[in-house]
């Protein structure tokens, strides 16, 4: 069964100092801009997604799966020719990798039923 | 719910994992690449996943090879072509099983609109997540 979900308080300079302790490691040249999606795929072995429907549910344009193996990106935002809100997205849900990888793991869900609730008691 | 990394369970896919490393190897992420390469962004992320059988147009698989930088009739040239056909009978897993696709459920949900997530949202969203 789910437990309650209690996420740790990350403070700006923190996630500051963690994002720039990615950086050093996986792309030290600092070149700009930053491949954060080829980033992404080579660090962490995550697939990137393209998915229909994402915006209408998880209300922003993509999302780390439960498994923590694939990031899903809306259908729309992936296939814009402008990918500014495509790379935003990627390094939004590399945030959710490198500050809650543990708390995804601390979940064990083994059915729909126990899936909704769980979601339900977090919204 | 099973933790594994996509590395992890790309390693019962050859052809697929090598693309992806070939890919890789050259600097360019996916969404790069197909861009680059006029490829379909979500047919060739279901080659790489293993849940789409490598092309077996035989022009279409020597494009592909070209644009992973393999030389014509070089040893990994081969090896590639040859992985191709290996698994040319291998029946896609194109439709995950039921704890698979609750593995890809998010975890994490943005509550904006201060609603709760129904049943529904999350029924919708798992028939988008079979096809992608």
């Amino acid at each position: 069964m789910a437990e309650p979900l209690r996420t740790p308080y990350v403070t700006r300079p923190e996630a500051r100092r963690r994002a720039e302790a990615f950086l050093a490691e996986h792309h030290p040249s600092g070149h700009i801009p930053i491949p954060i999606d080829f980033l992404v795929e080579r660090a962490h072995g995550i697939d990137i997604v393209p998915c229909h429907g994402v915006d209408d549910v998880v209300e922003g344009h993509g999302f780390l799966s439960s498994d923590l193996s694939t990031i899903y990106i809306d259908w729309d935002v992936y296939h814009h020719r402008v990918a500014h809100r495509y790379r935003s997205t990627v390094a939004h849900e590399l945030g959710h990798l490198v500050l809650h990888a543990a708390l995804y793991r601390q979940q064990q869900l083994l059915s729909l039923d126990e899936y909704l609730a769980f979601v339900q008691q977090c919204g | 719910m099973h933790y594994h990394s996509g590395k992890e369970a790309r390693e019962t896919m050859r052809f697929g994992h090598r693309v992806r490393e070939l890919r890789l190897a050259r600097g360019l992420s996916l969404r790069e690449f197909c861009l680059t390469h006029g490829c379909d962004p979500s047919n060739m992320s279901k080659v790489e996943r293993g849940l789409m059988a490598p092309p077996q147009d035989p022009e279409q698989l020597k494009k592909l090879a070209g644009a992973l930088g393999l030389e014509e009739r070089s040893g990994p040239w081969q090896e590639f072509m040859d992985l191709a056909a290996l698994e040319a009978g291998r029946v896609p897993t194109d439709i995950l099983d039921d704890e698979q696709l609750l593995a890809k459920l998010p975890f994490l949900f943005r509550a904006a609109r201060g609603q709760k997530v129904s049943r529904q949202d999350i029924e919708r969203l798992l028939t988008e997540l079979r096809k992608a």
